[in-house]
C-alpha cells in the first residue's frame, strides 16, 4: 500500500475518473441538490459516507465470501442487496440512536439508497481488485469529487441565469449543456498517472 | 503602525490650480450674510436675535439643538426666513446686513492661557464657539470631546485632503501651522492621548517641510505623518488604520478603538477659541474648477452667499456643467448659488464639461472585480448591486451593506457605469425597511 | 438616464475607460504577438485569424439578431474572443477550424447564457478545448521560420519545446530563443517575449489586475523549482516550464478574463493557484503535453465556489472572524447530536406469555415484502447457479481456448503454457511455455503499461534467447492510438532484444498518429525483456503437500 499508488487512485477518483461528471454515476440524487449549493454539500458528504461504508462492507464481502469459495458470479447480486440494505440499516441506526443526526440526513440517505455511485464504486473497487486501503481512498476522493461537482454545479445554478437561452432549451437542456461543458473542462484529466 | 488600507482609487487631484494660492480675504465684502439656523448634525438652533437687532463679530445669535450659532459679520439683522441651504433644499436662516465695521463682540470670552485650559474649560469654550466638525462631519465638537476624554490614546489631525480640488486645508496647515501645532498639542493633554498625529498626503511637499521645521523648533508630543496620496485616505475609519494599524469595528466609531480624528480646521478654531476667545465666524474655501476663472482659496465668514466667492474668484468663465460644494466625490451638487458658506463647507467647484467623463449608458457589469479591489470598506458593491437588482433581500444580509461609508469609489471605478453606490444605498434601505438583522 | 439624474449621483467624476475600451486594450496588447507570429510563420496566420475575429463578430451578430436582443457587437468582446481563438490554434490549421471554434464558442459557450458577463466558461478557451477533442486536429506544430504557405498545407509533426518537457528532457532551443519565439507551438504562444510585453500594458493600463497572473506563474515556478526533470537544473527547468507551452498566453490573457475569474482578491489569488497546481498536475502526469487550456477550463467551473471562499472579511471585525463564525457554528451545530442507547427489548417473553395474534399481524405485512423479496432474491440465486453451473463448463473451455489462442500468437513455437510462480515485480503473471516434447521454449509475461487513456495490459512472448516472438494487446482503454495496437505493427517486435529505444538502433518507429500508445506498447516490452532477464530461477518454491519441486 505504498504512498504514491493511493495517491493515483486518489487523484483519479477525484479528477481524471470523477464520478458525476467523467463517470456518469451518481446523479440519481434528488433535484435539490442539483439547485442549492448547502444541499449539495449535505447529499454529498451523506453520498461520501455511504459510499466509503459501501467500499468498506462490500470489499470486505468479496474478499472474504466471494474471492474464497469461488463464488465470483453472485458478485452483483450481493452488491445490489448489501448497498441498499447497508443503507437501511445505517438510517435505522440513526434514527434509533442519533435522532438529531437522523432528521438531518435521513431524506438524503434515502434518495442515495440506490444511487449508482455506490453501487458503482463497490463494483469497480472489485473489478480492479483494489486493496482495502485503495478501495477506501477510492471511495473517499469518489464521494468528494462528487460533492465539488455537485457543489459547483449548484453554485453556477444559483448565480447564473439559464432563461436566455433560446426557447427550445429553457429547462433541462441547459442544465445538460452546462453539465456537458463541465465534464468537458475534464477531459484533459483522462490518463492521469502518478 | 505602518500602513495604508484597502481598496481606494486615485482620481486627478486637479490641486496644482490652487495649492500655491495663499489664503485671502473676499475681494468685496458681501452685502449681507445668510446665517442658517442649521450647521451641526445633530438638529437647528433656535434664534437668540430678531429681526432689527444690531449684532457684533463673535456674537451669539442663535442656540439650543444644533449648538451655538455666531454672527460672522457686524450688522442689523434683516430678517429670520427660509434661505437655500447649501445641504439641499432650504433652511431657517439669520440675515445679517453687513456695516463693513467687523466690529468684535465686547462680550465674549477671554484668551486663556495653556496652564488654565483643563478638560472641563476646554469642552465648555468649545461648545460656547459652536466648534463643530469642519470636515465634513458637521458633529458638535465638544460632545465629541466630552466623550473622548481619558479614553483614547492617539490624537489625530486629519490635514489628508484626499478629494481632488479641495485645497483650503493644506493651506491653513501651511500658513498657520504654528497655532494648529499648539492646539494639538493642548487637546492631547486635555483628553489624555500619549500621542497626538498629524497626517497630511505625501504631496503636500512644502507644507510638510514647514511643519518640520516647526515641530523641530518645539519640542512636543505631536508628530508629523505624510501618506501616499488616495482617496478616501482623509476618511476617518482609513485615517484610523493608517495611523494607528486598528480597524473600527463595524457600526463603531474611532472612538472604540481608542482614537480622536478632527479636521485641521477644527483644531484651528478651537486653539482659536481658546488662546484668542473667537468663535467660530470663519474658515478657508477653495473655489475652484475648470469654469472659474481665477481659482483660489479663501478666508471667508461664515454665511458669505457662494455667489460672492464666486465673484471673487473671478466669475465664471464659461457655463459650468456642474457646480458642487464639497469635493466631486462625495459633494453635493449646488442649484442655487445664493446659499451660503456653512461650519463645514470646503470648496466651491464648478466643474466644465471636459473635467467630467463622457456620459455613457450603463452596460452590462463584466465582473472585472475593480469595485471589489476599491472598495474601503471591503465590501463586494457587484454582488450587492445583483442582489438589489434580483430583489433577493435574503443574499442582502451577508453582504452587509450598511458598513458602506458612501465615498463613491465604486461608482468613481466602474467600467459599465453601474450606479453602484446608488444601488449600494438602496440596499441599505431595503435591509432597514425589511426589518432583517443587520 | 437623463442628464438631471446624473447630476444627482454622485461621485461626479469617474475614472474615463469603459468596457470596449478595455476589450480594446486586451487587442492592443495581443498585436506584439500575432506580429511575431505572422514573422514566424507567414500570412496564414492572419487570415486565420482574420477569420476567426470575423466569424466570431458575425455569430454574435446573427444570433442576437436571431433571438431579437440587443446588438452586442459594439463592446469589442466577440472581437477579442476571435483573436484569442486564433492565437490558440497551430498555424497548420485548416481554414473551418477557426470557424467551427467561434461558432461553439459565442454560441454555445457564451450565448446561451445571456452573452457578455453571464457566461461562466471562458469562450474562447471552450471552442479551443472543443477542437482539442478532435484527435488529430492540435498535434500538428511547424517549425519556426517555416512559413506555412495559404493553401495545401501537408502536416509535417515537428516536436514542440513542451513534447521535450512532457518526456522529462530540456528543450534543444535556447532560452533567448525560447523567450523570442523560435519555438513550435500555437500561433500565439510562441513569441514569450511579446506576450510579456502585452501582459505588462494590460497591468499597465490597469485592465487586469496582476493578482491572477502572479498567482499562476508564481505557483508554477514554484513547483517546477521544486520537481525538476532528472538530471536537469532546477533555474533551467523552471525557466523552460515557464516560457514553453501556452503558459504566458494563458496566464495573462485567458486566466484574467474578467467574466470567468472570481471578483474578489482572495478567490482569484485562489485560483491562480489552483490553476497553476493543475496545470503542473497536467504537465508532469497527464498524456496530453500541455495542460494550461484544461486547468483553466477546470478552475473556471469553481469560481463561483472560489468567490463564496474568498469574500473579503468585514471591515473591523477580526482576521479570522469569517473561520471562527463557521467553527462555532458547526460545533454548535455538531453539539446537538447526542446518542441514545438503544433499547433492546427481546420481546418474546412479555409479561411472562408468548407472543399471541396480535403480534402475529403486526409481523404479517412486513412478512409479506420481506417474503417477495425473498421469493425474488431465490429465484435470482437459482438462475445465476443454474446458469452459473451450466456454463461453467463452457467458460472454463472458452477460457482455455482464449488462453491457447493467446499463446498461439504470443510464442508460437509453444504448444502449451503453464503458470510459473515467480513473484516479480511488474508482471501480472509469468507463464512458461513449453514445446511438444516438453521443453522449455520461452516466458510470456503479462505486464501493462500507461497508454495515452489509460491502462494497457499485453502478453509478451520471450524466448531463452531474451529475444521477443510476439507481443499480443489483452486489454486497453485506448480511444486515439488504437492502429498502434493492429497486427502489422506488433509483428514489428518479433526478434528484438535488448531495450528497445524510440529512436537509432535497436529501435522501433513510433506508429504516426499513436505515438503515445506505441510508447506505452514499447515500454511493455521493454518491461518483459528486463523481467525475463532478470528472472530468478534459483529460488525454491514450497508446495501445500510438502513435495520440493525444483524449477527446470
Amino acid at each position: 500500500m505504498n504512498i504514491l499508488e493511493l495517491a493515483g487512485v486518489a487523484l483519479a477518483a477525484l479528477l481524471s475518473e470523477n464520478f458525476i461528471l467523467v463517470n456518469c454515476m451518481g446523479i440519481g440524487t434528488r433535484a435539490r441538490a442539483f439547485r442549492n449549493p448547502v444541499d449539495a454539500l449535505r447529499t454529498g458528504y451523506c453520498l461520501t459516507a455511504v459510499m466509503v461504508l459501501g467500499a468498506l462492507f462490500s470489499w470486505l464481502a468479496d474478499f472474504l465470501v466471494l474471492t474464497r469459495f469461488g463464488l465470483g458470479h453472485y458478485r452483483l447480486l450481493v452488491l445490489a442487496l448489501l448497498i441498499p440494505g447497508l443503507v437501511a440499516g445505517l438510517r435505522k441506526f440513526i434514527r434509533v440512536c442519533l435522532p438529531e443526526l437522523s432528521r438531518r440526513m435521513d431524506g438524503n440517505l434515502a434518495s442515495i439508497s440506490s444511487n449508482c455511485a455506490a453501487l458503482g464504486s463497490a463494483l469497480l473497487i472489485s473489478q480492479r481488485s483494489y486493496g482495502l486501503g485503495s478501495a477506501l481512498v477510492f471511495a473517499l476522493c469518489g464521494g468528494v469529487g462528487a460533492t465539488v461537482a455537485l457543489i459547483s454545479f449548484a453554485s453556477l445554478r444559483e448565480e447564473v441565469s439559464f432563461d436566455h437561452c433560446p426557447k427550445c432549451f429553457r429547462g433541462t437542456p441547459i442544465l445538460f449543456i452546462t453539465a456537458g461543458l463541465m465534464a468537458m473542462a475534464l477531459v484533459g484529466f483522462y490518463g492521469l498517472h502518478l | 503602525m505602518l500602513g495604508s488600507f484597502f481598496g481606494g482609487v486615485n482620481p486627478a487631484t486637479h490641486k496644482e490650480n490652487t495649492r500655491r494660492k495663499p489664503l485671502a480675504s473676499l475681494d468685496l465684502q458681501p452685502e449681507q450674510v445668510v446665517i442658517p439656523l442649521m450647521m451641526s448634525a445633530v438638529g437647528s438652533s433656535q434664534p437668540m436675535v430678531r429681526p432689527g437687532a444690531q449684532v457684533a463679530v463673535g456674537q451669539p445669535i442663535a442656540q439650543g439643538g444644533g449648538g451655538y450659532v455666531h454672527a460672522s459679520v457686524s450688522g442689523k439683522v434683516t430678517a429670520v426666513e427660509e434661505w437655500p441651504h447649501p445641504w439641499g433644499n432650504t433652511g431657517l436662516s439669520i440675515v445679517i446686513r453687513n456695516d463693513g465695521q467687523d466690529t468684535p463682540w465686547s462680550d465674549g470670552p477671554d484668551p486663556l492661557k495653556p496652564d488654565q485650559i483643563t478638560l472641563e474649560v476646554l469642552v465648555d469654550r468649545v461648545k460656547r464657539a459652536g466648534i463643530v466638525g469642519m470636515g465634513g462631519g458637521a458633529y458638535p465638537t465638544d460632545e465629541k470631546l466630552r466623550q473622548a476624554a481619558g479614553k483614547v490614546d492617539t490624537l489625530i489631525v486629519n490635514a489628508a485632503e484626499c478629494e481632488p480640488y479641495v485645497t483650503a486645508d493644506h493651506r491653513l496647515l501651511l500658513e498657520r501651522s504654528d497655532r494648529i501645532l499648539r492646539g494639538a498639542q493642548l487637546l492631547a493633554r486635555c483628553v489624555g492621548a500619549q500621542r497626538a498625529v498629524i497626517v497630511t498626503e505625501g504631496d503636500k511637499l512644502n507644507a510638510v517641510e514647514a511643519v518640520e521645521r516647526r515641530l523641530r523648533k518645539r519640542s512636543g508630543k505631536v508628530a508629523l505623518r505624510t501618506v501616499r496620496t488616495r482617496y478616501p485616505l482623509g476618511a476617518e475609519k482609513q485615517i484610523v488604520q493608517t495611523v494607528t494599524g486598528r480597524e473600527v469595528p463595524p457600526g463603531g466609531a474611532p472612538l472604540d478603538v481608542k482614537c480622536l480624528v478632527l479636521n485641521v480646521a477644527t483644531v484651528f478654531a478651537i486653539q482659536a477659541a481658546l488662546f484668542q476667545g473667537e468663535a467660530l465666524t470663519h474658515r478657508a474655501v477653495t473655489v475652484t474648477g475648470g469654469a472659474v476663472a481665477r481659482p483660489r482659496n479663501l478666508w471667508v465668514p461664515i454665511g458669505t452667499p457662494l455667489r460672492c466667492l464666486l465673484e471673487s474668484a473671478g466669475g465664471l468663465r464659461e457655463k459650468p456643467q456642474l457646480v458642487l460644494t464639497g469635493g466631486p466625490m462625495m459633494g453635493t451638487p449646488l442649484f442655487d448659488l445664493d446659499a451660503p458658506v456653512v461650519k463645514n463647507t470646503n470648496a466651491l467647484i464648478c466643474l466644465a464639461g471636459y473635467e467630467r467623463r463622457q456620459e455613457q449608458p450603463e452596460s452590462v457589469c463584466i465582473r472585472c472585480g475593480k469595485c471589489v479591489a476599491a472598495c474601503p470598506m471591503h465590501l463586494t458593491p457587484t454582488f450587492i448591486a445583483r442582489a438589489v437588482r434580483q430583489g433577493d433581500g435574503r443574499r442582502l444580509s451577508k453582504f452587509h451593506p450598511q458598513d458602506c461609508m458612501e465615498c463613491g469609489c465604486c461608482s468613481y471605478i466602474c467600467p459599465a457605469r453601474i450606479p453602484l453606490l446608488e444601488l449600494v444605498r438602496q440596499a441599505r434601505t431595503l435591509l432597514e425597511e425589511g426589518g432583517m438583522e443587520p | 438616464m437623463n442628464s438631471t439624474r446624473s447630476f444627482r449621483l454622485p461621485p461626479q467624476v469617474g475614472q474615463p475607460s469603459n468596457t470596449a475600451s478595455m476589450m480594446a486594450d486586451v487587442m492592443v496588447a495581443l498585436l506584439p504577438a500575432l506580429a511575431m507570429a505572422v514573422f514566424f510563420f507567414g500570412f496564414r496566420v492572419l487570415v486565420l485569424t482574420a477569420l476567426s475575429v470575423g466569424s466570431s463578430i458575425l455569430f454574435e451578430y446573427g444570433y442576437r439578431r436571431l433571438t431579437g436582443q440587443s446588438d452586442t457587437v459594439r463592446d469589442l468582446s466577440a472581437c477579442v474572443t476571435g483573436m484569442l481563438l486564433a492565437m490558440s490554434l497551430p498555424a497548420t490549421a485548416a481554414y473551418w477550424v477557426p470557424i467551427l471554434g467561434s461558432a461553439f464558442a459565442i454560441v454555445v459557450v457564451k450565448q446561451f447564457y445571456g452573452g457578455l458577463g453571464k457566461n461562466f466558461m471562458n469562450p474562447a478557451l471552450g471552442g479551443r478545448m472543443l477542437l482539442a477533442t478532435f484527435p488529430m486536429l492540435m498535434t500538428t506544430w511547424t517549425q519556426p521560420l517555416d512559413r506555412v504557405p495559404l493553401w495545401g498545407v501537408d502536416a509535417v509533426s515537428a516536436a514542440t519545446p513542451m513534447s521535450y518537457l512532457h518526456a522529462g528532457t530540456l528543450p534543444p532551443q535556447s532560452l533567448g530563443q525560447l523567450m523570442l519565439g523560435q519555438q513550435g507551438g500555437c500561433m500565439g504562444e510562441v513569441s514569450s517575449f511579446m506576450l510579456l510585453l502585452g501582459g505588462c500594458y494590460l497591468i499597465l493600463r490597469r485592465v487586469i489586475s496582476p493578482r491572477i497572473p502572479l498567482a499562476y506563474l508564481g505557483t508554477v515556478a514554484l513547483i517546477a523549482l521544486l520537481f525538476p526533470g532528472e538530471g536537469t537544473d532546477p533555474f533551467l527547468w523552471m525557466a523552460a516550464q515557464l516560457l514553453g507551452g501556452g503558459l504566458l498566453l494563458g496566464a495573462f490573457f485567458l486566466a484574467t478574463d474578467p467574466t470567468t475569474s472570481p471578483v474578489t482578491p482572495r478567490g482569484q489569488i485562489l485560483f491562480g493557484v489552483c490553476c497553476g497546481l493543475l496545470t503542473m498536475l497536467l504537465r508532469y502526469h497527464s498524456s496530453y503535453p500541455e495542460g494550461v487550456g484544461w486547468a483553466i477550463l477546470t478552475m473556471n467551473c469553481c469560481v463561483w465556489l472560489l468567490d463564496r471562499a474568498g469574500m473579503p472579511r468585514r471591515f473591523g471585525a477580526g482576521h479570522f472572524s469569517v473561520l471562527r463564525y463557521w467553527i462555532d457554528r458547526i460545533r454548535r451545530s455538531l453539539a446537538k447530536i447526542k446518542f441514545i442507547k438503544p433499547q433492546i427489548h427481546f420481546s418474546l417473553r412479555r409479561d411472562g406469555k408468548m407472543p399471541g395474534e396480535a403480534h402475529l399481524d403486526q409481523i404479517r405485512t412486513q412478512a409479506k415484502t420481506l417474503a417477495s423479496l425473498g421469493g425474488v432474491i431465490l429465484a435470482t440465486v437459482l438462475v445465476i447457479f443454474g446458469v452459473h453451473r451450466f456454463t461453467d463448463l463452457d467458460t472454463a473451455r472458452a477460457e482455455t481456448q482464449a488462453q491457447q489462442k493467446l499463446l498461439s500468437q504470443v510464442m508460437p513455437q509453444a504448444a502449451f503454457s503453464s503458470e510459473i510462480p515467480a513473484l516479480t515485480a511488474g508482471a501480472l503473471s509469468i507463464q512458461a511455455g513449453y514445446s511438444e516434447d516438453t521443453e522449455l521454449v520461452g516466458y510470456c509475461v503479462e505486464v501493462q503499461a500507461q497508454g495515452f487513456g489509460g491502462v494497457i495490459t499485453m502478453e509478451v512472448g520471450v524466448d531463452l534467447d531474451g529475444k521477443v516472438t510476439g507481443v499480443a494487446v489483452t486489454d486497453h482503454k485506448e480511444t486515439v492510438g488504437t492502429r498502434a495496437m493492429q497486427p502489422q505493427f506488433l509483428a514489428r517486435y518479433v526478434g528484438m532484444s535488448g531495450t528497445i529505444r524510440p529512436t537509432g538502433g535497436n529501435s522501433v518507429d513510433a506508429v504516426s498518429g499513436a505515438t503515445a500508445t506505441s510508447n506505452a506498447i514499447t515500454a511493455g516490452v521493454n518491461r518483459a525483456l528486463a523481467i525475463v532477464a532478470n528472472l530468478d530461477m534459483e529460488g525454491e518454491v514450497e508446495y501445500v503437500d510438502g513435495e520440493d519441486l525444483e524449477e527446470p
